[in-house]
């Protein structure tokens, strides 16, 4: 039952490479929250940050009301699942999970109980004799959070812990953490580079960019109200334009990008401003509505189609259930949401 | 038939012809001479685990001053040799654990320059080491009593000889090489693998025990074997100290001096039954690690990871500032000893080398430049070592491309036997090929071939096919793992276009392959340059005139054994020798545009 804040947290590696620059950030108790951004945006620097891995240049971070800032990470009772998982090659899987309890020095009765209730959570129940390599990547990746999990942590942090394996058993799996990480109540920081697990998982994200939080909130709010450029390109399939401001009627701005289009204008967008239009694929109807565009392309996706548009001299994809028209042909659209950035 | 076929057989060719049927002729000279070779076993010279090995291992001197005597026990050529190199083996591996631990594991002030002075001893200049060592000790004017009596006032001196001071150079030579082969498995292990230990409770002693070195245990177990061999098959220290005869009573220097003895026409099967029993030893080590030394193991070398390192605790700094940095420093003294009998007037009975000076320096140079037959040595070991490693790298290709590109227990089979010569001493190898030499020249007696043939007059034939077989290892380790680099569609896509596996190796792999071709050939001439084995026996063949066949390292040992001048003309011989070796790792720096590390 842990809350995480970090305050003003920096990381400067040698070099003056700027990994975490200023960050505040509070992780509620039992949450699952996701560290969401492209490689080298510094969530991971954030997460060995808060597992005492590294030393942060400045700023601190909390348990609850504990400083833990320059607690060694021994000391901080969390438990990181890196990437590679990190299963020690020479330890069979009943020690690799109990390596953890016996630095604890509990019973070897309780050390027993412990690892057979964990092994049992997460389905290795009979592979305690098998050694890392003889398990499945699916396999081993239960061990790694079996072993993270059986030293019952303050804070669970998971490093890209599904990236090494399979679309199929990578959507099993993140449920499958989901379900663990909500019935054992631990604060969890989840980082990934996938948005869709990041939905899938997170009670909150945090979407991040060179070191900075661009916005923290539900996967609904980050999706359908973007803070800022960033993350409205960043989050979701979208289409980009630039143009100018004609007019503005309260919250709403008419564009001028080629054709007339109206998007809700974040804050500062005045008339007379260039600005970055951010039009979602799936917000973009074909097949009927005002703006005439030229069908050039259609693309069956599987469980959708792709269509590619050209719309007053931009370029457009849409995505929908049906294709409403063949390629080379004329049609109509409906741009039903748009997003104006400066 | 495929080019991996043909590369396969040409390998198992090459192998065959110039290392295992040489070292069989070894075992037959055995078989025929069994009852002989029983007498030479019973005999205590060989084996003595009387009370009387022990006597004077370690005793003290009742003169004025008092004189501590570390000898070592004498148990016998044979066991002499194993507890001699299990001695050095235990002292590196331990000694080079501390030294790569620090290095790998501890930020600290100082870091850089504690590696660099490290690989300082990896700089080779054979038997001036040992001179200088044994210049350091010597009982009445050594460098070590000079400190310990006149400066720091001990009422005793020290001496320290007989197979004691060989076991003490040895463990100075070969601490860079378990250090270095030591570093390379302690880095070689994730640095997750510690911090997730770390992070579930673990200090960094306990992550160290649990994980660090149980993972890095096989690359420390490969670093005391390679030295243990090293060791064994070392002859150099047993030359310089051969005035005691202690000194004299290992294997190495043993088959050293029946191979003498076999030239002037002593036949003895003791020579081929001490060489049997040297190589059985250095083969059964060689083996007991194999997995880790094989061509596939040494792929793994490249990926090295940044390590998981630690601000050092207080036992740590004491590591580092009273451990660490004297040993690298010790290690290095005998090179800068080395280095100093160039610029030196003489070193005869003061503790350190007399009137250092540039003159000195200009005028060793000037006899080396100035004797006919030194520039003979020089030209000799150029030659050798361009002729020596172009066969490598023509071999090398063929049995690395066998080995990375097609699978099956004739091809395990190749690798253990391409890198079988690493284990191999260099004095079987020479007693072997000497052996071989006189029974091929007489088999064409009264022919020009059998001129051509026979090594008293030709040996330039047998040490550049020796060198090439002896060093061989290291070219395919290079090739073999640049082969690993590439993928196996670069040359699918290409067969798949039309080209054959020769078109593919000549116009997509050597290309690629360039580097690594470089680096192992540069590696290979390095090695083969510094040789001391067959280069001071089969090179010592033709003797000293103007057509010799001895290389450089033969005249060094020829010019330490010969008396006070001698000594400054072998170390300036020793420093061309270093000059030849950094001009060749420079243009090759040159050519690919990039730093170089040795590393086994």
């Amino acid at each position: 039952m842990t809350i995480v804040k970090v305050e003003k947290l920096r990381k400067v590696y040698d070099g003056g490479v700027v990994a975490l620059d200023d960050v505040d950030l509070t992780i509620n108790d039992g949450e699952i929250l996701a560290g969401l951004g492209p490689s080298g945006c510094g969530k991971t620097t954030l997460l060995r940050l808060i597992a005492g891995l590294e030393d942060a240049t400045a700023g601190r971070i909390y348990f609850d009301d504990r400083d833990v800032t320059k607690l060694p990470t021994q000391q901080r009772n969390t438990a990181v699942v890196p990437q590679t998982w990190a299963l020690w090659p020479h330890m069979s899987v009943y020690d690799n999970v109990a390596y953890g309890l016996r630095l604890r020095k509990i019973s070897r009765e309780e050390e027993r109980r412990r690892v057979k209730e964990i092994l049992e959570l997460v389905g290795l129940e009979g592979f305690e004799k098998r050694r890392p390599y003889q398990l499945s990547g699916g396999q081993q990746q239960r061990v790694a959070l079996a072993r993270a999990l059986v030293v019952q942590p303050e804070v669970l942090l998971l490093d890209e812990p599904l990236a090494n394996l399979d679309a199929k058993l990578r959507v099993e799996l993140r449920e499958e953490i989901k379900k663990i990480a909500k019935k054992l109540s631990i604060t969890t920081i989840y980082v990934t580079h996938d948005q869709e697990e990041a939905m899938a998982v997170a009670d909150r994200i945090a979407v991040m960019n060179l070191g900075k939080i661009m916005q923290v909130g539900t996967p609904e709010e980050v999706y359908y109200k973007p803070a800022n450029l960033f993350v409205a390109t960043f989050i979701g399939r979208t289409n980009l334009l630039r143009g100018k401001v004609v007019e503005k009627r309260g919250e709403v701005a008419v564009v001028d990008v080629g054709f007339l289009i109206e998007a809700e204008a974040s804050d500062g967008v005045k008339p007379g401003d260039y600005v970055n239009v951010v039009v979602k694929l799936e917000d973009i109807y074909v097949g009927g509505g005002r703006l005439k565009c030229v069908v050039e392309d259609v693309t069956f996706l599987g469980r959708t189609y792709q269509t590619t548009l050209k719309c007053g001299g931009n370029k457009l994809k849409a995505e929908g259930l049906k294709p409403h028209a063949a390629g080379g042909e004329e049609t109509y659209v409906e741009i039903t949401r748009a997003i104006a950035y400066k | 038939m495929n080019f991996i076929k043909a590369s396969t057989i040409a390998g198992y060719a090459f192998l065959s012809v110039f290392l295992i049927l040489p070292l069989s002729l070894i075992f037959l000279q055995v078989a025929t001479s069994i009852r002989e070779v029983y007498n030479l076993i019973s005999d205590p010279f060989y084996f003595n685990l009387s009370p009387e090995a022990f006597r004077n291992a370690f005793f003290i001197r009742e003169i004025e001053p008092p004189v501590v005597v570390i000898r070592g026990p004498d148990l016998g050529v044979v066991l002499n040799s194993l507890w001699i190199a299990t001695w050095v083996a235990v002292i590196d591996t331990t000694l080079g654990f501390i030294l790569a631990y620090v290095l790998a594991k501890y930020v600290f002030r100082g870091r850089t320059a504690l590696g660099l002075l490290a690989t300082i001893p990896l700089i080779v200049m054979p038997f001036a080491t040992a001179y200088v060592i044994r210049k350091i000790l010597d009982p009445q004017w050594g460098t070590l009593n000079w400190v310990l009596h006149e400066v720091l006032g001990l009422p005793f001196r020290v001496e320290i000889s007989g197979l004691a001071a060989v076991a003490l150079v040895q463990s100075l030579m070969y601490l860079p090489i378990a250090y270095l082969n030591i570093y390379a498995a302690l880095t070689r292990v994730d640095p997750t693998l510690e911090e997730v230990a770390n992070n579930l409770g673990a200090d960094e002693g306990r992550a160290a025990r649990d994980i660090l070195i149980p993972l890095a245990t096989p690359g420390v177990a490969a670093a005391f074997v390679l030295v243990f061999i090293f060791a064994i098959d070392d002859v150099a220290a047993p030359i310089i100290f051969q005035d005691d005869p202690a000194a004299r009573k290992l294997l190495a220097y043993q088959v050293y001096s029946k191979f003498l003895d076999q030239v002037r026409g002593q036949i003895s099967p003791a020579a081929a039954f001490l060489a049997l029993i040297l190589l059985t030893i250095s083969i059964a080590a060689f083996l007991s690690v194999r997995r880790y030394v094989g061509l596939r193991q040494y792929a793994m070398l490249i990926r090295q990871l940044r390590p998981k390192s630690y601000k050092p605790s207080p036992l740590g700094k004491v590591l580092i500032y009273l451990l660490a940095f004297p040993l690298v420093v010790a290690a290095s003294t005998p090179l800068v000893g080395a280095i100093s009998l160039v610029f030196a007037e003489r070193w005869t009975i003061t503790p350190l080398p007399e009137s250092i000076t540039l003159e000195n320096f200009l005028r060793h140079v000037g006899w080396i430049v100035e004797s006919e037959v030194f520039r003979r040595g020089i030209f000799n070991t150029i030659y050798y070592g361009i002729s020596a490693t172009a066969i490598m790298v023509i071999v090398g290709f063929l049995i690395a491309i066998a080995a990375a590109r097609s699978r099956g227990v004739h091809i395990e089979a190749l690798d253990a036997l391409a890198t079988a010569p690493i284990a191999i001493p260099g004095l079987v190898v020479a007693y072997a090929y000497f052996l071989t030499s006189l029974q091929i020249s007489a088999a064409f007696k009264g022919t020009v071939l059998g001129d051509v043939l026979n090594p008293l007059q030709h040996p330039e034939l047998y040490l550049i096919v020796g060198y090439a077989v002896r060093k061989l290892p290291f070219v395919v380790r290079s090739m073999y793992a640049g082969l690993l680099q590439i993928h196996k569609s670069m040359e699918e896509v290409a067969l798949n276009l039309g080209d054959n596996y020769r078109g593919v190796s000549r116009k997509i792999l050597i290309p690629l392959l360039t580097t690594n071709i470089l680096s192992g050939a540069l590696i290979g001439f390095v090695y083969i340059t510094s040789e001391v084995s067959l280069s001071i026996t089969l090179g010592a063949l033709k003797g000293v005139g103007v057509d010799t066949a001895m290389p450089i390292t033969a005249f060094m040992k020829e010019r330490f054994e010969s008396g006070v001048y001698g000594v400054q003309e072998a170390a300036t011989l020793g420093l061309v020798l270093v000059a030849i070796q950094i001009s060749a790792i420079m243009l090759t720096t040159r050519v690919l545009k990039t730093r170089y590390g040795f590393v086994l």
